[in-house]
């Protein structure tokens, strides 16, 4: 898939600052977790506050991008018409080095060939309604 | 339990069950379906509407405001609204149970009802659609599932259900042994939409994908339909028209973090796996003491999990837990003997707790569990939140 292609996925909706802020970096290619301030623990899906240590003190913090496969669904039928173009698909659930998952979808490789502990990279696609959406391919060293 | 908990063991029993029809395709509002199943239920339990005192149910097309004014009820003395899913209905037994063994009040309806076939796939232009909201969870779909087409339950349950799968070899037959108990049980069902269809492991195995690992025929039904029961209180429960079937214990579970499956710490602790210990220290049972089982069954491998998780077998050992029939009405538990989400009807695992109390009180005909006493229903709702309900006759 090139960078010029139309991604048919529907955009993001944001419901507070938290999850706009997350989209805004992916927007710039960045993929950024929060992390507490306090005591340094990393956390997805964003919340106000550290769940380790209850801080509400906290930072955006660029993510390496690196994780493995921790599992997965490939989708025969789209739910949605925004997929019908494109099925089946697969959509990941990736351990990142950082210690957070984040659910995305897979790129450069045939479903077939997944398993877990897979090691993958985030590659951003745009999407059409602009801003990027972060997905994974597999990356050569582990 | 701390020594100031509410001990509401047996204070309670389900002493009147009601069904609409299922289908696909109603022409009427579920409103109107709850309310038909409810003044069924009432009548079951030889009750008169305004002695319905209290009303419960998750967040759907009807208020509990709406039912007192359809009924008459002019002292609606306690009303909740439970949030959980497909996981609502049990939990919703055991907050009756607590109301009832609290003194608040007598005689509750517990009921749910949507249109699940035809509102999940509206015509057009439909001129009063139904739509079913899930606040807990929207955000998480929103932005974080939505944007990669993982828009349906069947996918986000594929996750769990891939890592176990492939973590513990888990056979697609495993998966199969639950659709073709239910599927077996269901012609026997009256109201079973299956009935007449049976189903061969073959046929089960050559079923389309879905969301792998889910298959057509690892996915429940999707129906029109309400069913509500009555929870009146136990020491005047004998006195009605039916065996009454006592609720011994409840307890409701949620995963952590209860809204996003990817970032729990153990993806297979499901909201079950914190419900049922208690239930069972509750009871004073252990599963094996189980003569029937009633599990939640959305998807098959649900079920495999719900399984582990009660304490059946050890983790990863579902998969020769359920062969050779185990889940059969000749096995050693009977599972969903009126067939389930699966092969009955998709009405919230309701419809479980309908079936649990027609097997206490010895109605289950053609899959009459010999001598059921004791029997278990789950709910599964949201992201895996998981209640249990222990009952017996």
């Amino acid at each position: 898939m090139t960078d010029t292609q139309f991604i048919p996925n529907p955009a993001p909706r944001p419901t507070n600052y938290l999850d706009e802020q997350f989209w805004e970096n992916c927007a710039n290619k960045i993929l950024s977790f929060q992390c507490c301030h306090d005591c340094e623990t990393w956390r997805h899906i964003p919340r106000f506050m550290c769940a380790s240590c209850g801080s509400p003190n906290w930072g955006w913090r660029e993510s390496h991008g690196r994780g493995t496969v921790y599992s997965w669904t490939v989708c025969h039928m789209p739910m949605s018409p925004h997929f019908e173009r494109d099925f089946p698909y697969a959509v990941l659930v990736v351990d990142m080095e950082e210690g957070v998952r984040i659910t995305a979808g897979l790129r450069d490789l045939d479903y077939r060939e997944l398993k877990i502990g897979l090691p993958v990279e985030v590659v951003f696609e745009p999407l059409e309604e602009g801003g990027y959406l972060p997905f994974f391919r597999p990356r050569k060293e582990a | 339990m701390s020594d100031n908990s509410l001990d509401f063991r047996d204070k309670a029993a389900i002493v009147g069950i009601g069904e609409t029809d299922y289908t696909r395709g109603a022409l009427r509002p579920s409103s109107e379906m709850i309310l038909e199943s409810t003044r069924i239920a009432i009548a079951d339990a030889g009750l008169k509407n305004t002695d319905i005192d209290g009303i419960i149910l998750p967040p759907v097309t009807i208020t509990a405001e709406e039912i007192a004014a359809n009924l008459g009820i002019e002292d609606l003395r306690y009303s909740a609204s439970i949030n959980m899913g497909g996981a609502s209905p049990v939990t919703a037994l055991q907050t009756a149970a607590l109301a009832i063994a609290a003194g608040i009040a007598n005689n509750i309806v517990v009921t749910v009802g949507w249109n699940g076939s035809s509102a999940l796939r509206p015509k057009p232009n439909a001129k009063f659609p139904e739509l079913i909201s899930i606040p807990a969870l929207e955000r998480t779909l929103q932005n974080y599932y939505f944007p990669y087409g993982s828009a349906s339950p069947v996918q986000m349950y594929a996750w769990i259900a891939m890592r176990h799968m492939q973590t513990f070899g888990v056979s697609q037959e495993a998966m199969g042994a639950v659709a073709l108990a239910c599927r077996r049980h269901a012609q026997f069902n009256d109201k079973a939409t299956t009935r007449g269809q049976e189903l061969d492991m073959e046929g089960y195995l050559n079923s389309r994908w879905i969301s792998e690992p889910f298959r057509l025929f690892d996915c429940c039904l999707e129906t029109d339909g309400a069913c509500t029961v009555i929870v009146s209180r136990a020491d005047q429960a004998k006195d009605l028209r039916h065996k009454p079937a006592y609720i011994m214990a409840a307890a409701e579970g949620h995963p952590y973090p209860a809204d996003d499956i990817a970032n729990r710490p153990d993806m297979f602790h499901i909201g079950l796996s914190n419900s049922a210990p208690k239930a069972f220290a509750m009871a004073g049972l252990k599963p094996t003491d189980m003569d029937f089982l009633q599990v939640y069954d959305c998807f098959t491998y649900v079920v495999l999990l719900q399984l582990e998780a009660m304490g059946f077998c050890e983790q990863g050992a579902v998969g020769e837990f359920v062969k050779d029939g185990t889940l059969e009405i000749d096995g050693k538990f009977p599972m969903n003997t009126h067939g389930g989400l699966h092969s009955q009807a998709h009405v919230w695992g309701l419809n479980h707790v309908v079936e649990a109390t027609r097997q206490l009180r010895g109605d289950g005909g053609g899959v009459q569990v010999k001598d059921a006493e004791l029997g278990l229903v789950t709910g599964w709702g949201d992201f895996g939140d998981g209640s249990l309900v222990i009952l017996r006759n």
